[in-house]
């Protein structure tokens, strides 16, 4: 272990800037914050590709934009080289869209040199890295996919830990890391890294569950004997594998393009598994029918710190009532009415209920695409990806419970469906105004419209439900 | 154990049910929170109104009124363990406003952030039934008409934008919605001197508008943590809420009914005038000029 934790005095920074008075700017506020750092500042293409070759670096802070260099090639080849070297951009005159691109190829950030203070936080989350060894290999074919499975130690630097509270601060453990790489071509990036905490203790593994975006191992799960427990982990690994890759592509945000053009994982979801001992579980696939149930639900419904949130039954109970609304456009029309009337057109099934109207339809971003492909706009995605690594951190606690709930229901409802419906198809008058369906506010039985508001406020009880100021897809009928 | 999942959602439902469909409790009778009833709150309160809320019409409703009534009780939801955070109501019946306000106190470990607000703060603002009225439990509050409509007047352009650091914050937030924007719309990102306007905030409303001029969005910042505490902006993911005004306004939502995508004209025109006109003007360069990788 001491050969892969580097002391305070190491942190080994290569900077490509050929402005010395923002080097300058720059050095000083690395200094301040890690005294002992070593920088290594290039200008050229050439003196660049020295540096890499003639030493390791843990981090990479490049311009955009230089007389004899750029940005963007020197990204290239750090990421030819290297998959896992933080990456930071930090520049003056990088674009949105040059941001944008630079993200999409494995850049890990972007600093502007008019807003300095963002630096060292920039650098503090990209430097949680993970260091393995490779004593242990086994490598298996997938389908399309070579997989690789090493034993190795997870840690995060000590110069990360020497700033930072030790207490809160990941200690090294015991871990298998995970790669997928195309099968083509055995020499190019990896497809996925993933890591699987391996507590010591026994042999079992069949608490491993392999879900969602990333592997996961939960509190029960041991195992101390690689070779013993590979071949199990890899059989039920592997039928994983392509729903990730699929989904990592697809749906996540961090998902970046190879400068090859190839997807590639982004290890932003490494300090998610560092930071925690027990990551949470996550949703299920969101091209799957549960998984874009509990999409829809999480992103409707209150977490906490958002500005209606009451309580985590609240949330719950408010993800329930969307179900429930949700399936009584499919199943309980009203008498005298089409379908239509209430969910927009004709659906079949409840993925067509939400993604009716389109992107702006009767759930605002969820739409199928031309593919007929049902997706959801990036915000949507940004802000669940978001919810899914807070409860990442540290003890599993509202956050995963929360996201645990959606999940279920969306599994349990695919597998037979949700009772209870019929009491949101009836019809009620607003004013003067016929509606059906309710809102997620399930403690009151009274409608009403928000002046001016883009939904249809439900006043709540005493009893609670004070989370219900967004509306629901409520429909007016003619 | 194998689970059946309709029998798990079959006791969801009927934990659901019996949380939901129960009568509601009687009304509290124990007096508010004094804050709920003092003069000065419920002027910040009434002024907000004013700002966002209340127009021509619903001042013509009172305009022969001597004194303006609010009704105000503390209400109890079950919360979390270890949450104390208090809930309360008021209702303006002459304007029909329902107001429902939040006294924040309680902690989210996953976030390392405690989530603590020194004064009650609106969550929510609706529009009044009978029912509402009617409802047990609240103690009348009176205030001379003639002195609130002079407050109303004296501070009816009286801003109080986002400065120091919660400016500063803001400003990096806005940079990034813009860069999210562009990048959702897949359009270049607009170049040159940007100019976007920030709406004034209100000491018993958690929220920040925003309009961005060259993008035609309203972007609204609104949280359960105080805007000024810095932990709202490290996790500003849950707190954002944009509005494309060049797409997603109608006149009325019944153009759209069904769909919870779209604001009202008038809505939007409040947006408008609140940032604009009542708000502080800023202009950036969202980035440098762009020079093209070689």
């Amino acid at each position: 272990m001491s050969n892969l934790t580097p002391t305070p005095t190491q942190l080994r920074i290569l900077h490509v800037e050929d402005n010395m008075a923002d080097a300058e700017l720059i050095r000083h506020l690395l200094e301040e914050e890690w005294p002992a750092c070593q920088i290594n500042r290039v200008q050229t293409r050439e003196s660049f590709l020295k540096a890499l070759q003639e030493a390791k670096f843990d981090l990479i802070l490049s311009d955009f934009s230089l007389p004899q260099f750029d940005g963007l090639s020197a990204l290239a080849i750090a990421r030819q080289r290297d998959m896992t070297t933080p990456f930071i951009f930090i520049s003056g005159t990088i674009g949105e869209d040059n941001a944008v691109e630079a993200l999409r190829r494995g850049a890990t950030d972007y600093v502007i040199k008019d807003r300095p203070a963002r630096l060292i936080p920039a650098i503090r989350r990209a430097m949680v890295v993970l260091a393995y060894s490779c004593s242990c290999s086994q490598t298996v074919n997938a389908r399309k996919c070579r997989l690789v499975i090493n034993s190795g130690v997870s840690f995060c630097p000590s110069y990360f830990v020497a700033k930072n509270s030790i207490a809160s601060a990941p200690k090294p453990r015991p871990c298998w890391i995970i790669t997928v790489r195309p099968k083509a071509s055995v020499n190019s990036p990896p497809l996925i890294t993933s890591v699987l905490f391996r507590p010591s203790g026994s042999s079992d593994t069949s608490s491993v569950r392999f879900s969602g975006d990333f592997f996961y191992v939960d509190s029960r799960m041991s195992g101390s004997k690689m070779n013993q427990t590979t071949k199990s982990l890899l059989s039920r690994c592997t039928m994983h594998v392509s729903q990730v890759i699929r989904r990592r592509f697809t749906l996540r945000p961090h998902a970046r393009l190879s400068h090859s053009g190839r997807p590639v994982l982004v290890l932003a979801t490494l300090p998610l598994l560092l930071g925690s001992g027990a990551p949470p579980s996550p949703l299920p696939a969101a091209d799957t029918v549960p998984g874009y149930i509990a999409l829809l639900l999480v992103n409707e419904t209150p977490f906490p710190g958002e500005r209606s949130w009451v309580s985590e039954e609240d949330t719950k109970a408010g993800m329930l009532a969307i179900l429930w609304v949700l399936h009584s456009r499919l199943t309980h029309i009203p008498e005298g009415y089409r379908q239509e009337h209430i969910a927009s057109e004709r659906c079949t099934d409840i993925i067509a209920v939400i993604t009716a109207g389109g992107e702006k339809g009767q759930c605002d971003g969820f739409y199928k695409d031309k593919s007929g492909q049902f997706v959801t706009v990036n915000r949507v995605r940004e802000r669940v990806n978001y919810l899914v690594e807070c409860a990442g951190r540290g003890k599993p606690g509202k956050f995963a419970r929360l996201l645990e709930y959606a999940a279920g229901l969306g599994s349990a409802y695919e597998k037979s469906g949700i009772a209870g419906a019929d009491r949101f198809a009836g019809i009620t008058r607003i004013g003067s105004v016929d509606v059906t369906g309710r809102g997620y506010s399930w403690m009151t039985d009274r409608d009403g419209y928000a002046p001016g508001g883009n939904f249809v406020k439900i006043p709540d009880s005493d009893d609670g439900g004070l989370g219900g100021n967004r509306f629901f897809t409520l429909r007016k009928l003619k | 154990m194998t689970r059946n999942p309709l029998l798990v959602l079959g006791m969801l439902a009927l934990v659901a049910l019996s949380l939901g469909l129960a009568p509601p409790p009687a009304a509290s009778v124990s007096p508010p929170p004094a804050e709920l009833t003092s003069k000065t709150w419920l002027y910040e309160v009434v002024r907000h109104a004013y700002r966002w809320y209340i127009d021509e019409r619903d001042i013509d409703a009172v305009v022969k009124a001597d004194e303006i009534i609010f009704k105000v009780r503390e209400l109890k939801p079950k919360l979390d363990e270890g949450d104390n955070s208090r809930f309360g109501e008021v209702l303006l019946p002459q304007f029909s406003l329902r107001i429902k306000v939040k006294l924040a106190d309680y902690s989210i470990s996953e976030l390392n952030a405690i989530v603590k607000t020194d004064t009650f703060k609106i969550v929510g603002i609706s529009q009044l039934d009978a029912a509402d009225i009617t409802a047990e439990g609240f103690t009348e509050v009176r205030a001379n008409y003639t002195e609130m409509r002079e407050h109303l007047f004296k501070t009816r352009a009286l801003a109080s934008c986002p400065e120091g650091e919660l400016f500063d914050r803001m400003r990096v937030a806005i940079r990034a919605e813009l860069i999210k924007d562009y990048a959702e719309r897949k359009q270049p990102v607009p170049q040159g001197l940007q100019t976007v306007y920030l709406a004034s905030l209100s000491p018993v409303a958690n929220e920040a508008w925003v309009f961005w001029e060259t993008g035609k969005i309203l972007i609204r910042f609104a949280s359960d943590i105080d805007l000024a505490n810095p932990s709202v902006w490290t996790h500003e993911k849950l707190a954002v809420k944009v509005y494309h005004l060049d797409q997603n306004v109608v006149v009325s939502l019944d153009e759209v009914s069904g769909s919870n995508a779209f604001m009202t004209r008038n809505q939007a025109g409040r947006g408008l005038f609140n940032c604009v006109i009542g708000g502080k003007k800023l202009e950036f360069m969202p980035v440098e000029p762009v020079t093209s990788p070689k």
